[in-house]
C-alpha cells in the first residue's frame, strides 16, 4: 500500500487529564491506513498512552467507487471500515447486494463497531486489513471459515483488548437476487424465539431477526423473487420501534432459546446468521457494552496478552 | 513432588510411552519402516479431571518438562511429537458427558470423550452434533477443538469452531481458563482464539457444542461434469443458491477415473429415510469391505491393462512404478475420467421431495449428467474407513500422504493445477473439493510416492520430504491456508503465513498463558526451544 497524497494530522490540546483528540484526516483508503501508521508508531517513538477512543477516522467521500468493492466469486465486500454500517447496507444495496444483517443498521463506524459488537466480526468478517497499536499494518488470512490456527481476527480487533483497529475488511454478502424478506408475526416471545431457533437449525437463511414477537427472515425463495422491503419501512409495525443506535453485542448459542426470549422481552434486537450459525443480541446502550479498553503503545501486545490471560482466567461464576 | 500429582494414573513404562510417542503422521511410518528409533517421552499422565491436570501442569513446570497433550492419536501433522524429557497427558480419561440442555440446544463434554459416542449419545436423544470427520470412531472431541477439525457434512453444519459455545482448559502456568461466546468479557473472540490453539496456549479439557435436532430425511445424488472447472462453478452456485448441503464433494478427473465408471442414470429421484447425520446407521465404519484406497485402485487399474491378476505382484509393481512418479503420470494422464460431484441435502420428506429435483435441475442447468443415487449411496456406506488401515502402499516401498488447504473460489482451480505441476516428478495426485462454503472451499490432495531404502537423496524419506515442501511452497504462493481441518501440528510450520501484528500477539499470548514455555513445544511454530 502506498501513501501518496498529503495527510493532515490534527491534535487538538489536551485539557485536564483527557488524552488529546486525534483527527486523521485524508482521502482515501490507502492514505488512511498509512496515516495511521505514521500516528500510532508516531505515539510509539514517543511513548505517549493514545486512547482507542480517542482516535477518529473520517468516513471517506460517498463517491469513492474504492470504498465497497464487490467480489462476487467468494460472496464478500472489500469495504472500507471506516464507512458506518448504514452506509455500507445502503452501497450494497446499490449494487444487488444484502447485508446478512438487516435494517436498522448502525451509523457507528465499522471499525469502531468491530471493536464493541464481537458478533459483527464472528459473523460478517471473514478477513481484515488492521494497523496494530504498535503500527503495523496486518492482513487476516484469506481463507473461507478460519482455517488454521488460533483466529486472530477475533483476538485483534474484539474484546477484552483490542490490539489493533480495522481499516477494511471483507464482509459476507448475498445477491439480492438470490434472497426475499419475509416478516411474519408469532404473537409471543415465546413463539418468535421457537421460530428464530427453527430458521438458524435449518442453516438455510442468510440472516434472521427478532424483535418483540415478529421475525424477519432474509432466505432464498424458490423462484429467486426479489423483494425490495426494509424491515423497517413498515411504521406500523414492531420494526418500526426498533432503534438503529448499535454499540454492542452479546453472542449466544444460535439454539439457546432462553436466550433469545429472555432479550426480547428486555426489548432488545437478536440477530442469527444461519449460514455462519452465529446468533447474537444487540446492544443499545452503553451502559451494557464493554468499551474499548486503553491502548497502551509502548506495551500493547503484552498489555492485550495479559488482558486476555486475566479474561479467561476470572472465576466462572462471574460470567454470564 | 506435589501431593496430588502421586494419585494421577501414570506410567513410565516403555510400552506405555510407545503407545503414546507419536502421532499418525505418515512420515513417522516411514521411519519406522527404515528402522529409526521412536522417541519416547519420560513419563504418560492419565488425569482424569481438570484438578489433576492443574497438578501435572505444576509438577512439570517445577522440573521443567515439556507437556504433550493426548487424545486418541488420529492426528496426521505431528501435533504429538514427544520429546524424550517430555511428560505426556492422555485426556481420554476425561470422557464424560456432563450436560446436554436440550432447551439451549447444547452438549457439554469433557475433551477425552470419542465422537462417535458423542454422537451416538446425542443420535439416541433425537440430536446430532453434525461433525463427522472420517476419524470419528478413533478421534477425541477435544482433539476436534484444538485443531479446528471439519466434518464430512460442514457445508450444512460449520466446522467445529462454528458449534463450540465455550471451552474451558489448563494453561501453562496451572490455571484454569474458560471462555464463552455468551460472556461479556471474553465472547467469541476468545473462545476462536483457544479454538485451533493445538495444545498451545491450555490443555482442552471440557466443552460446551451446540447440538441441532436430528434430520429425519436424506437426499443424494451423483453426477459428472464435462470439466473440472463447470464442476467448481457448480459448487459455488449450489452454495451461493442458500441451497444449504450437508454434502458437496467433487472429484477430479483422475480419482473419479480409479474410482471406476458410473453409467448415466435415469432413476426416478428418492428421498430415503433417515438423515446423514447418523453415524451408525449406513455402518460406514471399520468393517470387513473396505472402501479400496488410492493405492489399491491403481492396483486394480493396472491389472485390468495387463489383464491378468496376480494382485502381489501387481502391488510390487506398483510401489515400483511409484518410485518413478514422472512414468507413473505420464501413464495415469492416459485415464480419461469426468469429475463426479456427490451432493446431498437433509430435511423432511416434503421438503426435500420440493428441493432435490430443483437442486438436480439446477446442476444440470449448469452441464451435469445425472448418475443416480450410486455413488451418494456408496460414499455414505464408506465414509469413516479410510482411517483404520494404513496404506497396503507403505508395504512396498511406496508412501501415502494427504493435505488439505483452503482457498476462495477463484484460486481453486489454479491451486490445483500448480500443486499437480509442482509435484509432478515426485507424487502422483489426487484431489477431492469439499467443505464447500460461500466463499470458498477445501482442496484435498492426497499424495503417493516411492523411492529406495535408506536416507539418500532418492530414498522414500527424501522424496516424501521434498513432496510437502514443495506442495506448502505452491499453497503459500497462491496465498491459500495450508491447514483447513488437519490442524498445523509441526509438520506444516513451514507453510504457515503469520503476518507480524498476529505473530507478535501468538507469542505474547503463549509467553503469558504459558510462561515456562512447556506447553506442546513446536506446534504453530510456538515455544520451540524452550524445554
Amino acid at each position: 500500500m502506498s501513501a501518496t497524497k498529503t495527510m493532515t494530522i490534527t491534535k487538538s490540546t489536551a485539557t485536564g487529564s483527557k488524552p488529546a483528540r486525534t483527527v486523521i484526516d485524508v482521502a482515501v483508503a490507502d492514505d488512511a491506513i498509512m496515516g495511521l501508521v505514521e500516528r500510532l508508531r508516531l505515539a510509539r517513538v514517543k511513548k505517549t498512552p493514545l486512547l482507542a477512543s480517542s482516535i477518529v477516522l473520517p468516513a471517506p467521500p460517498p463517491d469513492d467507487v474504492r470504498s465497497v468493492v464487490i467480489d462476487a466469486d467468494n460472496g464478500l465486500a472489500d469495504v472500507d471500515a471506516r464507512l458506518s454500517l448504514a452506509a455500507i447496507g445502503h452501497r450494497l444495496k446499490q449494487q444487488g447486494y444484502w447485508l446478512p444483517m438487516l435494517r436498522p443498521w448502525s451509523a457507528m463506524p465499522l471499525w469502531r463497531l468491530a471493536m464493541t459488537a464481537p458478533l459483527v466480526v464472528d459473523a460478517l468478517i471473514q478477513r481484515g486489513t488492521l494497523v496494530s497499536v504498535d503500527g503495523d499494518v496486518i492482513d487476516t488470512p484469506r481463507a473461507p471459515r478460519h482455517a488454521a490456527g488460533p483466529s486472530l481476527l477475533h483476538g485483534l480487533c474484539a474484546r477484552p483488548s483490542p490490539t489493533a483497529l480495522l481499516v477494511r475488511a471483507h464482509l459476507r454478502v448475498v445477491p439480492r437476487t438470490h434472497a426475499r424478506l419475509v416478516v411474519t408475526d408469532h404473537g409471543s416471545a415465546d413463539a418468535a424465539a421457537r421460530a428464530f431457533v427453527a430458521v438458524t437449525d435449518a442453516a438455510r437463511a442468510v440472516c434472521v431477526e427478532a424483535f418483540g414477537t415478529s421475525l424477519a427472515v432474509l432466505a432464498d425463495d424458490h423462484g429467486a423473487v426479489h423483494n425490495d422491503v426494509d424491515v423497517d419501512s413498515d411504521r406500523g409495525s414492531a420494526w418500526g420501534r426498533v432503534s438503529s443506535r448499535v454499540v454492542g453485542s452479546r453472542s449466544i448459542g444460535p439454539g439457546d432459546r432462553p436466550a433469545i426470549v429472555k432479550a426480547l422481552c428486555a426489548g432488545q434486537r437478536v440477530i442469527g446468521v444461519p449460514f455462519m450459525q452465529r446468533a447474537g443480541v444487540l446492544l443499545s446502550t452503553t451502559a451494557s457494552a464493554a468499551a474499548p479498553s486503553l491502548v497502551d503503545v509502548s506495551t500493547a501486545t503484552t498489555l492485550a496478552a495479559s488482558a486476555i490471560a486475566a479474561a479467561l482466567s476470572r472465576p466462572q461464576e462471574s460470567a454470564s | 513432588m506435589l501431593d496430588l500429582v502421586r494419585s494421577v494414573p501414570s506410567s513410565k513404562d516403555p510400552i506405555d510411552c510407545r503407545m503414546v510417542a507419536h502421532d499418525l503422521w505418515p512420515r513417522r511410518f516411514l521411519e519406522r519402516r527404515e528402522e529409526m528409533p521412536v522417541t519416547l517421552p519420560t513419563m504418560v499422565y492419565w488425569p482424569r479431571n481438570d484438578d489433576e491436570v492443574a497438578a501435572v501442569v505444576l509438577q512439570a513446570r517445577v522440573e521443567r518438562r515439556a507437556i504433550v497433550p493426548f487424545g486418541a492419536g488420529s492426528g496426521v501433522c505431528a501435533g504429538v511429537s514427544p520429546g524424550a524429557m517430555s511428560w505426556v497427558v492422555d485426556l481420554k480419561r476425561l470422557d464424560r458427558i456432563l450436560e446436554l440442555d436440550a432447551d439451549r440446544r447444547t452438549v457439554t463434554v469433557e475433551a477425552g470423550i470419542l465422537g462417535d459416542r458423542l454422537e451416538e449419545f446425542l443420535n439416541n436423544r433425537g440430536f446430532t452434533l453434525g461433525h463427522f470427520p472420517s476419524s470419528i470412531y478413533c478421534s477425541t472431541v477435544g482433539g476436534w477443538v484444538a485443531t479446528r477439525s471439519a466434518g464430512q457434512l460442514s457445508s450444512r453444519y460449520g466446522k467445529i469452531e462454528d458449534m463450540t459455545l465455550a471451552v474451558w482448559g489448563i494453561d501453562g502456568r496451572g490455571e484454569r481458563i474458560h471462555a464463552a461466546v455468551d460472556d461479556m468479557a471474553t465472547g467469541p473472540g476468545l473462545v476462536q482464539m483457544l479454538v485451533g490453539s493445538e495444545g498451545a496456549l491450555c490443555l482442552i479439557t471440557r466443552m460446551k457444542l451446540r447440538i441441532v435436532p436430528l434430520a429425519t430425511h436424506r437426499f443424494v445424488r451423483g453426477v459428472s461434469f464435462p470439466t473440472l472447472q463447470q464442476g467448481l462453478t457448480a459448487m459455488r452456485n449450489v452454495m451461493a443458491s442458500g441451497q444449504s448441503p450437508s454434502v458437496l464433494r467433487l472429484y477430479d478427473p483422475l480419482d473419479s477415473a480409479l474410482a471406476g465408471n458410473h453409467p448415466t442414470s435415469s432413476e426416478p429421484l428418492r428421498v430415503h429415510a433417515g438423515g446423514l447425520a447418523q453415524a451408525r446407521v449406513e455402518d460406514s465404519g471399520p468393517g470387513e469391505h473396505d472402501e479400496p484406497t488410492l493405492f489399491d485402485s491403481l492396483v486394480r487399474r493396472v491389472e485390468e491393462l495387463a489383464i491378468f491378476s496376480r494382485p502381489r505382484a501387481t502391488r510390487a509393481v506398483v510401489g515400483e512404478l511409484l518410485g518413478r512418479p514422472g512414468i507413473a503420470n505420464s501413464l495415469l494422464d492416459r485415464f480419461d475420467g469426468k469429475p463426479r460431484l456427490v451432493v446431498g441435502i437433509e430435511g423432511d420428506a416434503d421438503d426435500l421431495t420440493r428441493r432435490g429435483p430443483r437442486l438436480l435441475d439446477m446442476l444440470k442447468g449448469q452441464g451435469a449428467t445425472d448418475l443416480g443415487d450410486g455413488p451418494g449411496e456408496k460414499w455414505l456406506r464408506h465414509r469413516h474407513r479410510v482411517s483404520y488401515r494404513m496404506s497396503r502402499a507403505f508395504a512396498v516401498g511406496a508412501w501415502v500422504d494427504t493435505c488439505e488447504v483452503a482457498c476462495g473460489w477463484e484460486e481453486v482451480a489454479p491451486l490445483y493445477t500448480a500443486v499437480r505441476e509442482a509435484l509432478r516428478d515426485t507424487a502422483v495426485v489426487l484431489c477431492h473439493f469439499s467443505h464447500a462454503y460461500h466463499d470458498g472451499c477445501s482442496l484435498y490432495f492426497t499424495f503417493a510416492g516411492g523411492g529406495t531404502a535408506g536416507n539418500g537423496p532418492r530414498s522414500a524419506l527424501s522424496r516424501y520430504d521434498l513432496c510437502w515442501e514443495r506442495a506448502l511452497t505452491t499453497v503459500r504462493r497462491h496465498g491459500a491456508v495450508v491447514a483447513h481441518h488437519h490442524g498445523v501440528g509441526r509438520s506444516k510450520v513451514k507453510g504457515l503465513r503469520h503476518a507480524a501484528g498476529n505473530k507478535a500477539l501468538l507469542q505474547a499470548l503463549k509467553r503469558t498463558l504459558d510462561p515456562d514455555m512447556i506447553l506442546n513445544p513446536g506446534v504453530l511454530g510456538l515455544g520451540l526451544g524452550a524445554t
